[in-house]
């Protein structure tokens, strides 16, 4: 690469890394994942013992904090669950959103696990939940499954770090998904920073002609949500700009009979 | 270097949606059209085909039933888009000579639909060296009264046009009990039904195979196909961040093939 392309370059990647490094090394990390409570949506997480998985001998009963949050990042509750060890526990975030009075109808959430197994440590590593989320709309017969995407959010003792990276240039990112004028979509933007970011959404049709665009402002831990529909285009395409290193958002897709939700 | 499939389940059709456009607006400077192809292994070679162009933010979708006219029964349609055109016929998988991107991947969407709906990830799949292994922990099985069937889709490519037959392995990751044993092959997509191997919403599986990678996915969908559920599992590596992610991956790997004995 040449002097002109790296310098180039330098701007947008130089101590401009996806995630930070925790100070501490018995940090636990987790990703900011998406919960929506509503008469239409329950949100479910697959909780796993993912510390017990490094280990051959039985262990002592490990637990993992499930912390709530609002979408504007204030903390709802924390919810402490006893872990299976190698079985697979299927949890119901809007029944523990019961114990709150008006967190809203969505939010984020983080999982920490209790347990650092001896070589994740030895590894300088560190244990990450970036694992399965699950959707019901409407009370869907079936539970439509998404990934954790990000290492966002990391606690030590009772304090909680934001990991999620950020610029001084504004950067785009240009979802490669085709949207149809048969559904309607929620676009759903985390903020793993530690600033109020300004998330923009624009909605561009096949010429590449702007149809919409839409303006949040976004808290640390917090989620901006775009509803997005059009009728008199065919398809359109979305851009999520700001300066976050990697907006990459949650894409959930509805009509009258159906839903489904991936990442972006 | 990747490829893009169009996927392919029981009672679903595959499509997938390539995209001209980068993902960012800052690793590659994509201005120009690049050219659709359809790759296939077929008599021991890999064979190429032009679908088209796609120009600067131009987007389009292939349907498994127009494109599985247009390679032998039962072989995988792997899509590329590249600056120039890929070899007619080729003794190694061709590489595509394409924009790649970082943060994030350049990416296409995979799904699957039914009659009445669709579901989809956005996704690639790598060319895989031979004989590297496969673990995974898949927590996606649905069990519901009114009848749901479940499917590993397990994605493979490499660079010999061959189907070279391998054992997957499930476990139950609790008691160490082998549930089931099926076959696999390189450059396919290996639909197998989870339905059969006893498993409920509290049992974790572990899919194994010692000597073939794959991309999991994990379809789900009702009888009726009203519903449908897609996504795959990270990686073992993804269980941890920054340190030696991979020595991780291999500590993972060893631990659980020394326990997983038939």
């Amino acid at each position: 690469m040449n002097i002109i392309k790296r310098i180039t370059r330098a701007r947008w990647t130089y101590k401009q890394s996806l995630t930070k490094k925790p100070k501490e090394l018995n940090s636990r990390i987790s990703d900011l994942f998406i919960w929506r409570d509503s008469q239409e949506w329950v949100t479910f997480f697959e909780l796993t013992d993912i510390s017990a998985l490094f280990m051959q001998e039985k262990q002592d009963i490990h637990y993992a904090d499930i912390v709530l949050f609002s979408s504007v990042g204030e903390k709802i509750l924390t919810k402490k669950v006893k872990l299976s060890q190698n079985q697979r526990m299927v949890i119901n975030l809007s029944e523990i959103l019961l114990q709150a009075d008006n967190s809203g109808e969505f939010g984020t959430f983080a999982v920490f696990h209790s347990y650092i197994p001896e070589v994740v440590s030895n590894l300088n590593s560190f244990i990450a939940e970036r694992g399965y989320l699950s959707y019901t709309y409407k009370a869907s017969p079936l539970r439509s499954y998404v990934h954790g995407n990000l290492d966002a959010i990391s606690k030590y003792n009772d304090e909680y770090s934001m990991l999620g990276g950020s610029g001084i240039l504004k950067r785009e990112y240009a979802l490669q998904y085709e949207l149809n004028n048969k559904s309607n979509y929620d676009i759903v933007v985390v903020n793993p920073s530690d600033k109020v970011k300004k998330i923009t959404c624009k909605v561009v049709d096949s010429d590449n002609m702007l149809i919409n665009q839409e303006i949040v402002k976004v808290k640390p831990r917090g989620v901006g949500i775009f509803p997005v529909s059009f009728e008199y285009q065919k398809s359109a395409r979305i851009i999520i700009t700001s300066r976050l290193v990697m907006a990459r958002p949650l894409v959930f897709r509805t009509n009258d009979i159906f839903f489904d939700a991936c990442h972006g | 270097m990747f490829f893009f499939p169009i996927l392919k389940a029981p009672d679903a059709g595959g499509f997938t949606t390539l995209c001209n456009f980068s993902p960012n607006n800052w690793e590659v400077n994509c201005v120009n059209s690049q050219i659709v192809s359809l790759t296939y292994a077929s008599d021991g070679m890999w064979h190429s085909h032009q679908l088209g162009t796609l120009k600067n933010n131009e987007y389009k979708t292939f349907d498994s039933i127009e494109i599985e006219r247009l390679l032998p029964k039962g072989e995988v349609p792997l899509l590329s888009l590249s600056r120039i055109p890929l070899p007619d016929v080729s003794e190694e998988i061709p590489i595509p000579e394409t924009l790649e991107t970082t943060a994030p991947t350049w990416r296409s969407t995979l799904g699957l639909y039914t009659e009445y709906t669709s579901t989809s990830y956005q996704g690639e799949i790598p060319v895989f060296p031979s004989g590297i292994s496969f673990l995974s922990f898949p927590p996606f099985f649905q069990a519901r009264e009114e009848g749901v069937e479940n499917y590993a889709l397990l994605c493979n490519i490499e660079k010999d046009p061959i189907h070279r037959e391998v054992e997957i392995e499930i476990y139950n990751a609790k008691n160490k009990a082998l549930l089931g044993t099926r076959t696999a092959v390189s450059n396919q997509v290996n639909v197998i039904s989870l339905d059969d191997l006893g498993l409920n919403e509290k049992i974790l599986p572990v899919m194994s195979c010692k000597n073939m990678a794959f991309v999991p996915l994990y379809f789900s969908r009702t009888k009726d196909g009203n519903f449908l559920s897609l996504e795959h599992t990270h990686p073992p590596a993804s269980l941890v961040t920054h340190g030696d992610r991979f020595g991780a991956q291999k500590h993972l790997k060893q631990l659980w093939f020394s326990q997983l004995l038939k």
